[in-house]
């Protein structure tokens, strides 16, 4: 069966990831604890589910001139090929301590994001 | 270190980060995109997302092999990212890269006490 209240979540944590603002992170909470998907199945899921609002978001942001593509392209590139390189080296790591210590990065970072002021005016 | 090279080196920690977690590489970017490439801040969140599309692309073309997945069980899922991406364009000219911020924070924390507790 088709499930609407699915499609709806995904809705909601799709702006959010639009937005830039990590929708996925809740997703995966979403497939894990309450779809009882199994870890490795909700990393794709979400990885997939991803691709729709980025797309969109980024073709609105190139229209709007919010890219700078130059900057962007290194970037990108490096990103792919270390994502592939590490997709590929850590299949049989266990990854539980570095989790936890991205944890402590992530809670750095989340003080200092609510803390955010406006940038003065370059 | 120039700007190209500063992009690279937040590109390269984004996909390492999304090849071994799965996930996090926006969370890693938008700090470093802020903090050590200097990006204006009306573009972090854009360039965030455009920088991860490829990235995620490739780390699903590796994990493809590793699940059962079928294209079926994740179109729920793709739908509601299709609408939620619609949405998301709307919503960007009305929401300040400031409460963007704090959003995100408030994200973070969640994934951060998540991380540390599973």
């Amino acid at each position: 069966m088709f499930d609407f209240l699915t499609v709806i979540v995904s809705a909601l944590l799709g702006i959010l990831s639009g937005l830039g603002v990590g929708g996925g992170s809740l997703l995966i909470v979403w497939l894990t604890l309450v779809q009882g998907a199994a870890y490795s199945d909700a990393k794709f899921i979400n990885l997939l589910f991803f691709l729709p609002p980025a797309l969109i978001s980024s073709i609105a942001n190139l229209i709007r001139k919010k890219l700078p593509i130059k900057s962007i392209l290194p970037a990108a590139l490096a990103g792919s090929l270390s994502a592939i390189a590490f997709s590929l080296l850590s299949g049989g790591w266990d990854v539980g301590i570095l989790r936890k210590l991205f944890g402590g990065l992530l809670l750095y970072t989340a003080f200092r994001e609510i803390r955010y002021k406006k940038q003065a005016a370059k | 270190m120039n700007s190209r090279t500063r992009f690279m080196v937040t590109g390269l920690a984004a996909g390492i980060v999304t090849g071994i977690l799965g996930s996090g590489g926006g969370i890693i970017l938008v700090p470093l995109l802020a903090s050590f490439c200097k990006e204006d801040e009306d573009r972090i969140f854009p360039c965030s997302l455009s920088i991860m599309l490829p990235i995620c692309l490739c780390s699903l073309m590796i994990q493809k092999r590793q699940v059962s997945v079928s294209f079926l069980e994740a179109l729920p899922y793709l739908l509601g990212g299709l609408i939620g991406g619609i949405l998301s364009v709307i919503a960007a000219k009305r929401v300040s890269p400031v409460w963007l911020h704090r959003l995100f924070g408030c994200i973070l924390l969640w994934s951060g006490f998540k991380c540390l507790i599973s």
